[in-house]
């Protein structure tokens, strides 16, 4: 038997819940292994602090102390309120508070998509801007020419 | 003067009745607390809560069943509600370790048991206190009032509000559990 399987029959070798074979065998490998022994008797000598036990004697002052308490315990009577009742709802109050403003500024700021999406009409007009720009510069580009033409022409007149 | 007489005359706030009461049965609170708990000063604390419930709530109480069992299930259910707090407290103090690793300096290495308890305490007898707080909650208490209150089967369904059987299987499958928990404490300590 390994060490393993013994550690895991152990609690129903003790509680004597096992067959005859196998806590035999439970014995044998008890007497070979010191290891195994010292764990029994550890195990043993912890079950045996599952008895009755009544530690504490009787206290002489343990109603003077109680009252005390539940003086103290009226006194603070709305603290304790505010601690139980009134301070959650303040923290689920703030939280909600807080989604709502957040849902507030999530619908009022600008929509993405009114830049993206563009209709046929937008299209053609942007178009033609582009052209009319392009032609523009162009006739702009001419007059300057002329322009300066024109002053060359002068100048040598002159 | 009975039980009944001065269960009668606290639900008309008599304070001299209820220190009677308290002077009767604070010993047997505090070492039901104490049994659960497993520290001093906590049970204490939780046997006042169990007094302040009884004071206020002494109109709640049937003479069907015995003022005792009234009394166990009180402070049983006191028990639990703090360790189930101790429990959200350290869950808590977790999530402050992880973001003030000074904390970690002053978190004792074992909250469950106080320093100079440490050194008192037999290691056998820590075992079995740490193995018992790893235990579900209901084998914890079928196991603590059968070994430690010597309470019987049908007293223990009557606090715990289950049936006989069930707290045979609670208190039987919970010792193999329990003796499972200590070889381990044992392999890793």
């Amino acid at each position: 038997m390994k060490c393993k399987d013994f550690e895991k029959l152990l609690p129903d070798y003790i509680e004597q819940k096992l067959n005859p074979e196998i806590a035999d065998k439970l014995k044998i490998h008890l007497s070979s292994c010191a290891k195994c022994e010292a764990l029994h008797k550890k195990l043993l000598s912890a079950m045996q602090f599952l008895k009755p036990i009544r530690e504490i004697e009787e206290q002489p002052f343990y109603y003077t102390r109680l009252k005390q308490r539940m003086q103290n315990e009226r006194n603070t009577g709305f603290t304790i309120y505010m601690k139980r009742y009134l301070q959650p709802i303040a923290y689920v109050a703030s939280i909600v508070i807080a989604v709502y403003i957040g849902i507030l500024i999530g619908s009022s700021s600008v929509n993405q998509k009114q830049f993206t999406d563009v209709t046929e009409a937008e299209k053609d007009y942007l178009e033609t801007f582009m052209d009319y720009q392009y032609i523009n510069e162009l006739e702009i580009e001419k007059i300057e020419t002329v322009f300066i033409e024109e002053s060359e022409a002068k100048a040598d007149t002159n | 003067m009975d039980d009944l007489h001065l269960i009668e005359r606290i639900s008309r706030k008599d304070e001299e009745a209820f220190r009677i009461f308290v002077e009767k049965y604070h010993q047997l609170v505090l070492n039901i607390c104490n049994n659960i708990l497993h520290n001093h000063d906590d049970a204490m604390d939780v046997s006042q809560e169990v007094f302040i419930k009884i004071y206020n709530s002494i109109d709640s109480f049937r003479a069907e069943s015995k003022i005792t069992t009234w009394i166990y299930r009180i402070a049983v259910n006191k028990s639990l509600n703090y360790l189930r707090s101790k429990k959200r407290q350290k869950w808590f103090s977790s999530i402050d370790i992880l973001f003030d690793n000074n904390s970690k300096k002053n978190e004792p290495q074992d909250s469950e048991l106080k320093p100079g308890e440490n050194i008192e305490l037999d290691e056998n007898k820590k075992a079995l206190y740490h193995a018992l707080a790893k235990l579900p909650q209901k084998q914890n208490i079928a196991i603590s009032l059968n070994s430690f209150e010597d309470l019987s089967y049908k007293e223990i369904s009557d606090i715990m509000n289950i049936s006989t059987s069930e707290v045979g299987v609670l208190i039987n499958r919970g010792k193999k559990k329990l003796q499972q928990l200590i070889i381990e404490y044992f392999k890793n300590n």
